[in-house]
């Protein structure tokens, strides 16, 4: 991709000032000019066609991908020419705006567009018809339902990064004691349920908690079946309230501590041993060179997965989804969201639930890029 | 139903008014080749008699059409239909949500696809094409085939050894109940569980008691939200069901427990042999017995081990509950019109109906054995069915139909919020130990405002 953006680049300066030709720069003008109007039909004709239900799914995709790649390469060259054209001193300072300039494009209409509009539809009413204010915003914050999903959000955020920090920061100090092969084995066996979709883990873990009431059949999840096997009556964990929050929680808890496993070891692995030596010379004991030395040292790391995780949490809808539906009391806010928007078409409520979850997980965004740049700048 | 119907003569009146539309529409439109996906909430062995169906007409008439069907159908039409990319036709057991579609200019009417709605309405109940009738006065819904839910399935065997008769009234209803209980059974299935969907089993209770107990007009007030969810009739309506699923020893595995159970999985236990039925009875529509694990035998006119008997009359009252799944097109080229026409015609419906196709049909069965659905056009043979139960399903809905008296399914009918949302959750509540009063205070709550 280098080659053919910088080479024409390069032209373009020898070829502006070359004066022998005009009648070639003349024509290379005229095409660069037509080349940018030509591309964007061409664009338009694509997407129209697209919609062609005749055409041959496949020739669709080689289409599209040959536009998408040849295509935005041609736009680029073609700006580029197009910006060489302009006087010398514009052309320095048109040239990074054309070169940004679709990325921002890019960004405004699928980034800041919706997002703009869904915090303008949260002060609208339902059908997105009539200014209602803060309504919507007062029914969530005063309606049982929904404040039930934004105390169970909060109790997720709380619970799901801490405990999996807590058990990947345990797990990895102590793997780290291990021989290096048996450390790989240990850690690939947390690290495996990264691997799987939160989907999919929910349905793995649906036959965990699967309930038949009694005279419905033999107790098939697993932990009904141990329950039974030991003489005990099942139980119908997804109804216990308010415990199945708990229960679904373990599911995240389960999917997100490979990760912070993983940096956390090799944030372990960065603190000088040197310092831990020095600190066992002076008497200290094993816990106290973990809380004393090397917690401070990756503490910066430790936040950054805290805040990853934490966000990841609160934006935990496909879980609850998939396991309850958010009835006995499970309900989040981005499950209710995708309730209120898609199942019941309450455009309002919906946006508003969206905005407050953007406006939750703004804070940990912040403290997670801070603490990220400060982390690359020790390096 | 008296509210739509003068508006539906009007609109009569208007389509009588252009003959040369009426006129234009005898013409057959020539659909081979036609391909398509159409889009509906069957799974499993449902959607494999769809398949089935759509098989036979595909041989028939040179066309390629297919059927998706997913569990989740109400939310991803939604999608689809927000994102722009509409399927060309589909098919909904919730006419509740027909207008939202068609309001918004999604869907072709009837009225421009050159239907003739005197002649709907005689062939499929006026009540039942008003049902799709929406804001500009077009109809927006082509009925297709039917289901029929004031049923109760009973144990024969066991009915006929105890000695028990079958229940006319709710009172007899209860009283028999309770003797099962002191005969050392355990009378009743339920099971409310239906994936995203849990809780509906538990709203056709309340809408067959509210029916009876209520009447006909309450009926239709509650439905169309001329009385509040929270009206004492309708909390009445919760209690009554009460009575039968918190009563001592009446449902399997504990009232609290249902959600538990899904819809399809509740009729098994009826079916044990060791050491008996594990349950009498359970409620559940027509078309359940496409879920049976063993299929009742009815040969040489032998009783079936798995009977129904109606819903028993409440405060001497009767009513036909049922349900209709309906054809909602999002394209409406010609060939697909002429799709839609052909679909709703008796011949097609008998092919849609059974297996066989009891042998009547004229293009044959759908071929999948054990799958049955009742027609929704009156002219439909009810010998179209393979089973001696469905053929008594199919004989009082087309009749139901030509006297235009199935009244459909409440719960379907209110808006998707309630309809498809707290109505399903309040149940799950209610059999939960939520009190009547709260779960419809809770319901009424959630009603979208006119």
């Amino acid at each position: 991709m280098t080659t053919p953006l910088s080479s024409p680049e390069y032209d373009s300066t020898s070829e502006g000032l070359d004066p022998t030709s005009p009648a070639r720069r003349r024509f290379t003008k005229a095409v660069t000019v037509l080349a940018i109007p030509t591309l964007i039909f061409v664009f338009a004709l694509a997407v129209q066609l697209s919609k062609d239900s005749d055409i041959p799914k496949l020739a669709q995709v080689a289409v599209a991908l040959l536009l998408g790649v040849l295509g935005i390469w041609a736009l680029y060259w073609a700006m580029d020419r197009a910006v060489s054209l302009l006087p010398a001193r514009w052309a320095v300072r048109a040239r990074p705006l054309v070169f940004v300039g679709p990325a921002l494009l890019a960004l405004t209409v699928f980034l800041v567009y919706p997002a703009t509009h869904t915090i303008i539809i949260s002060f609208f009413d339902n059908g997105s018809d009539v200014f209602v204010g803060l309504d919507n915003y007062s029914t969530i914050l005063t309606e049982d339902k929904y404040q039930r999903g934004i105390i169970n959000s909060v109790l997720w955020v709380l619970a799901v990064p801490a405990l999996s920090v807590a058990i990947g920061l345990g797990y990895a100090t102590l793997v780290d004691k291990l021989r290096p092969r048996t450390e790989t084995i240990a850690k690939s066996l947390i690290f495996l349920p990264m691997a799987i979709s939160f989907v999919g883990a929910s349905v793995v873990w649906a036959f965990m908690y699967y309930f038949r009431p009694e005279g419905f059949g033999a107790q098939i999840g697993l932990l009904n079946g141990i329950l039974v096997a030991l003489g005990l009556d099942p139980v119908n964990w997804l109804n216990q309230e308010p415990w199945n929050n708990g229960f679904l929680m373990f599911i995240l808890i389960w999917l997100q501590v490979g990760f912070s496993m993983v940096i956390l070891s090799a944030a372990i692995k960065g603190v000088p041993t040197e310092l831990q030596e020095a600190s066992r010379i002076d008497g200290a004991t094993e816990w106290q060179t973990f809380r004393r030395i090397t917690v401070p040292m990756i503490a910066s790391t430790i936040v950054v997965v805290w805040t990853t995780v934490a966000i990841t949490t609160w934006k935990v809808f496909d879980i609850v989804a998939v396991m309850t539906g958010g009835r006995n009391g499970t309900q989040v806010i981005a499950q209710q969201m995708v309730e209120e928007f898609f199942d019941f078409r309450r455009f309002g409520i919906g946006a508003a639930l969206a905005v407050i979850l953007f406006i939750a997980v703004i804070p940990i965004l912040v403290v997670n890029i801070r603490r990220f740049q400060a982390q690359e700048e020790m390096r | 139903m008296r509210g739509t119907r003068p508006l539906v003569v009007v609109a009569a009146a208007l389509m009588l008014a252009v003959p040369a539309t009426v006129a234009a529409q005898d013409e057959m439109v020539d659909v081979s080749g036609t391909e398509f996906t159409i889009f509906g909430a069957p799974t499993g062995v449902e959607s494999d008699a769809i398949d089935g169906f759509l098989g036979v007409y595909n041989a028939e008439n040179g066309t390629n059409i297919s059927f998706a069907g997913s569990d989740d159908f109400e939310s991803q039409l939604r999608i689809r239909v927000e994102g722009g990319d509409p399927p060309e036709m589909v098919f909904t057991p919730q006419p509740g949500t027909i207008c939202e579609m068609a309001d918004e200019g999604h869907l072709a009417s009837l009225e421009d696809m050159g239907f003739d709605i005197a002649e709907m309405e005689a062939n499929h109940s006026a009540y039942l094409v008003g049902l799709g009738e929406c804001a500009d006065g077009k109809h927006y819904g082509v009925p297709w085939f039917t289901n029929y839910k004031s049923i109760i399935f009973y144990h024969k065997p066991t009915f006929e050894a105890q000695g028990y008769l079958i229940p006319e009234t709710w009172e007899e209803l209860i009283s028999l109940s309770t003797q099962a209980v002191n005969d050392g059974f355990t009378p009743w299935c339920q099971g409310f569980g239906s994936g995203p969907d849990t809780g509906w089993p538990g709203t056709d209770w309340i809408e067959d008691i509210v029916l009876r107990q209520a009447g006909v007009d309450v009926y239709e007030q509650w439905y169309k939200h001329e009385i509040p969810f929270n009206d004492p009739r309708i909390v009445t309506a919760f209690d009554t069901f009460g009575e039968l699923l918190f009563g001592e020893g009446f449902t399997l595995g504990g009232a609290e427990n249902i959600d538990g159970v899904d819809f399809r999985d509740m009729p098994g236990p009826i079916f044990n042999d060791d050491p008996g039925p594990g349950c009498l009875m359970f409620k559940q529509g027509s078309f359940i017995s496409n879920f049976f694990e063993t299929q009742p035998q009815y040969e040489d006119g032998e009783s079936a081990e798995i009977d129904v008997f109606a819903f028993p009359d409440i405060d001497g009252n009767s009513g036909a509950l049922g349900g209709a799944d309906t054809i909602l097109v999002f394209n409406d080229s010609p060939e697909n019109i002429q799709i839609v026409k052909d679909w709703i015609t008796p011949d097609w419906l008998c092919t849609l109906a059974s297996s066989t196709g009891g042998g009547v049909a004229p293009y044959g069965g759908h071929g999948v054995a054990g799958v049955e659905r009742l027609p929704g056009h009156k002219d439909t043979d009810p010998q179209c069915m393979d089973s001696e139960n469905a053929k008594v399903f199919a004989a009082a809905v087309t009749s139901a139909l030509d006297a235009n008296g199935l009244a459909f399914d409440g719960g379907d009918l209110m808006p998707s919020a309630v309809g498809q949302g707290t109505f399903w959750t309040g149940m799950v509540d209610f059999a939960q130990g939520k009190s009547a009063q709260d779960v419809a205070d809770e319901v009424e709550a959630t009603w979208p405002e006119e």
